[in-house]
């Protein structure tokens, strides 16, 4: 994906970040700002582009992790210099 | 500055999210954090919240955020919004810098299956654990 397609899932992402981060919903200010310039690369990608996207949007926003970190945390006082967690 | 939140599991099941705040003083840099930070040097320890005492929990989900103590709120969320959008679609862990702010994210599979609402829980625990606001 290059180009206008490339912003278009990277602003649709912020878009949804920034929503989870304000706790679900967003002004309306800023919403429209989102809206607005998610509108200008759409019609900006190829119907190509736009046929690529609305076929690969729901596997693109998942994400692969591993089964486990293999990580514990530890016991930290105040004053402390050490990390918070190590290998486990 | 690194704040560091974790979302771990006990050995009885119960589940939280522990938040740490470790300053670096006066100590100011631009772009990456010198080598050593945090790892080797985290800086101290100033403040933590603790939902799931430690030690020995399982580590499922952490966010660590590595910036000078005097970066502001409104700069770090606008570059921690551009830092999960230019990772997203790339298997997790994700490290990467946005102006002088470094993130590292990383998530177990059970986790990632809610990863917006789980990194929103995260960021929201090291504003809240952060000393001064």
């Amino acid at each position: 994906m290059i180009g206008a397609a490339k912003r278009y899932s990277e602003l649709l992402t912020k878009l949804l970040v920034d929503r989870e981060l304000a706790g679900g919903s967003l002004p309306e200010e800023i919403e429209s700002h989102y809206v607005e310039e998610l509108d200008r690369c759409w019609w900006a990608m190829t119907s190509a582009e736009q046929d690529e996207f609305e076929r690969t949007a729901r596997v693109e926003h998942a994400v692969t992790a591993p089964t486990s970190l293999d990580e514990e945390d530890v016991t930290l006082l105040d004053g402390a210099r050490t990390m918070p967690r190590r290998a486990a | 500055m690194y704040l560091s939140a974790q979302h771990v599991r006990s050995l009885e099941g119960a589940e939280g999210l522990n938040a740490f705040h470790f300053s670096h003083g006066a100590y100011i840099w631009e772009g990456l954090p010198p080598q050593g930070i945090p790892d080797q040097d985290p800086g101290m320890l100033v403040a933590q919240s603790i939902t799931v005492t430690p030690p020995g929990n399982l580590v499922r989900a952490y966010l660590d955020i590595v910036t000078p103590d005097e970066t502001p709120w409104n700069e770090i969320r606008p570059a921690f919004i551009t830092f999960v959008s230019e990772a997203q679609g790339t298997p997790l862990p994700w490290i990467g810098v946005v102006g002088r702010c470094l993130f590292r994210l990383g998530m177990d599979r059970g986790v990632a299956a809610q990863w917006q609402r789980e990194l929103a829980d995260l960021y929201r625990a090291t504003m809240a654990v952060r000393v001064g606001g």
